[in-house]
């Protein structure tokens, strides 16, 4: 669902119509990034976005595409956030063998659930921070090489550096499990 | 994310077609998961007016309007910071009489109206306080001069010119004389010293008017020592007593002498009270002869220690009730070239 700049400034003057259809346009892309990134409540995280996305609103600059920057630069905020929360204090849960990416899926698993998504984020999460951030925000956010660069702080060529390390890492991962399998 | 748009960043990672379409294979479905829009929190259905009847976002507002208020909330928070520290500095210094006149004037005004106390009023143009500074010079005209003095009985005596006179001062000479009356320890010498007359004594030379006008001046010496005396005070050459006093000393009065002239009651010190001239007589009279008790006794009723402390003083008090004679002159060697003063009444 694309966002037309017309309603992006109605939901910059305060129409909570506008707005809603900005959440519902951009919402399941900020959910898939936050769950790609590994963010426990990501559906609540991606509430807490949108609610610091509307106060600003009124300063947001470049239309649709300035909206989709704001909104991604405040969910990757949110997921740094996150990540050196976890650092302090580290969450200790038991073992769940469902949540364990280093076993093979099992066959019931594979054709219950259709989990091509799950074993992409499984993969994905075998990635470096910054390869998991750009190659996240490329395909799931989809955003452009600069803003992408705008959103990470980065420049584009370093962009597109991770972005190409990213899915090298990618394939191997894949050829490795091929081969586990 | 389109598949186009897959390939092409998948182009631009370098890699083999084999990668890319295995690649693209798993990544499609990635993509393809963003398609279920999550349910919003509480909030954030609040702020999509969706809990709220009538469509009216809930509590949260877009930066710029929430951002009014809190402005408005602060400047009017400043203004009433600013008014009351106002009123307050004013009250301040209309409390202490340190506003402007006109100001002062109307804060006065407005309190003696509407308040239940009342900030004083300024002080009027011109009405500086006379005692302003140390000195004041009072105009000689008016000061009563000579004989028109109210009080100076010796003032009818000689005419004395009294110069400028310094009233309201700390004046040392003034405030703080070294009233001296006592005889010289030979006791055939006696020497009255006045505040301004010492160096030129001279037995004329007495105690100020003023001594002359307190009751303890016409007061006089006992009974007994008007007995005791009774005939030889014809004999006797007039002598001075308290009442008969100044010599009209030139000099004393081109100085300012304000034991000389009338109005010096005004500034009584404690040595220029009324009845303390009466203690040189006492004192010279007690040296000078037994007969003179009746001149330490007066002493004695001013109440100051050390009266009357000559040979014939007398510590009895005298009796209030007897009438006063008319003091008598001591028996002074040398007084006898004075010419005759007039007693005071």
């Amino acid at each position: 669902m694309e966002i037309r700049d017309d309603v992006v400034r109605d939901a910059a003057s305060g129409d909570p119509h506008a707005f809603r259809q900005v959440y519902d346009a951009l919402a399941p892309k900020v959910l898939g990034y936050l769950r790609a990134r590994g963010v426990e409540d990501a559906e609540g995280v991606t509430s807490e976005v949108f609610l610091g996305v509307y106060p600003r609103l009124g300063e947001l600059h470049g239309g649709a595409a300035g909206l989709r920057t704001l909104v991604f630069s405040i969910a990757h905020a949110r997921v740094v956030d996150e990540a050196r929360r976890r650092a302090r204090r580290p969450v200790s849960h038991s073992y769940d063998p469902e949540q364990d990416d280093r076993t093979s899926d099992s066959a019931e698993h594979l054709a219950v659930e259709s989990l091509e998504a799950e074993r992409a984020l499984a993969l994905m999460g075998r990635l470096n921070d910054d390869q998991r951030t750009v190659v996240s925000l490329r395909i799931i956010g989809d955003l452009s090489l600069l803003q992408t660069a705008e959103v990470t702080g980065k420049t584009v060529p370093a962009v597109k550096q991770l972005q190409r390390r990213g899915l090298a890492r990618l394939r191997e991962l894949m050829a490795a499990q091929e081969v586990a399998r | 994310m389109s598949a186009a748009r897959l390939e092409e960043m998948l182009a631009d990672a370098g890699l083999a077609p084999t990668a890319q379409a295995e690649l693209s294979g798993l990544l499609l479905p990635l993509a393809a998961t963003t398609d279920l829009v999550p349910e919003p929190s509480a909030e954030l259905a609040a702020l999509f007016g969706e809990s709220t009847e009538g469509g009216e976002p809930g509590g949260l507002v877009p930066g710029a309007q929430a951002a009014r208020p809190w402005r408005v909330r602060t400047a009017t928070a400043g203004a009433v910071v600013l008014a009351i520290s106002s009123v307050g500095a004013t009250g301040l210094s209309a409390a202490a009489n340190s506003l402007p006149s006109a100001i002062q004037h109307h804060v006065s005004q407005f309190s003696q109206h509407y308040l239940p106390f009342d900030f004083p009023e300024p002080p009027e143009e011109g009405d500086q306080p006379l005692g302003e500074g140390r000195f004041a010079l009072v105009p000689e005209t008016s000061l009563p001069h000579g004989d028109d003095a109210p009080s100076g009985g010796a003032g009818g005596v000689v005419g004395v010119e009294p110069p400028q006179v310094l009233v309201g001062a700390d004046h040392p000479s003034q405030a703080d004389p070294p009233f001296l009356a006592s005889a010289t320890d030979g006791g055939d010498q006696q020497e009255v010293r006045t505040p301004s007359h010492q160096g030129h004594a001279s037995p004329s030379a007495a105690p100020s008017p003023s001594a002359s006008a307190s009751p303890s001046a016409t007061a006089s010496p006992s009974p007994s020592a008007e007995e005791t005396e009774g005939a030889e005070e014809a004999a006797r050459p007039p002598s001075p007593t308290p009442t008969a006093t100044p010599s009209s000393s030139e000099k004393g009065t081109s100085e300012g002498l304000a034991g000389t002239r009338p109005g010096r009651d005004e500034i009584r010190s404690p040595r220029n009270r009324p009845g303390r001239p009466d203690k040189a007589p006492g004192k010279d009279s007690g040296k000078d002869s037994d007969s003179d008790n009746g001149s330490g006794k007066d002493s004695d009723h001013d109440g100051v220690p050390g009266a009357g402390q000559g040979d014939g003083g007398s510590t009895e008090p005298a009796d209030p009730a007897t009438p006063a004679p008319s003091i008598v002159a001591p028996e002074l060697p040398g007084l006898g070239d004075l010419p005759d003063l007039p007693l005071m009444p």
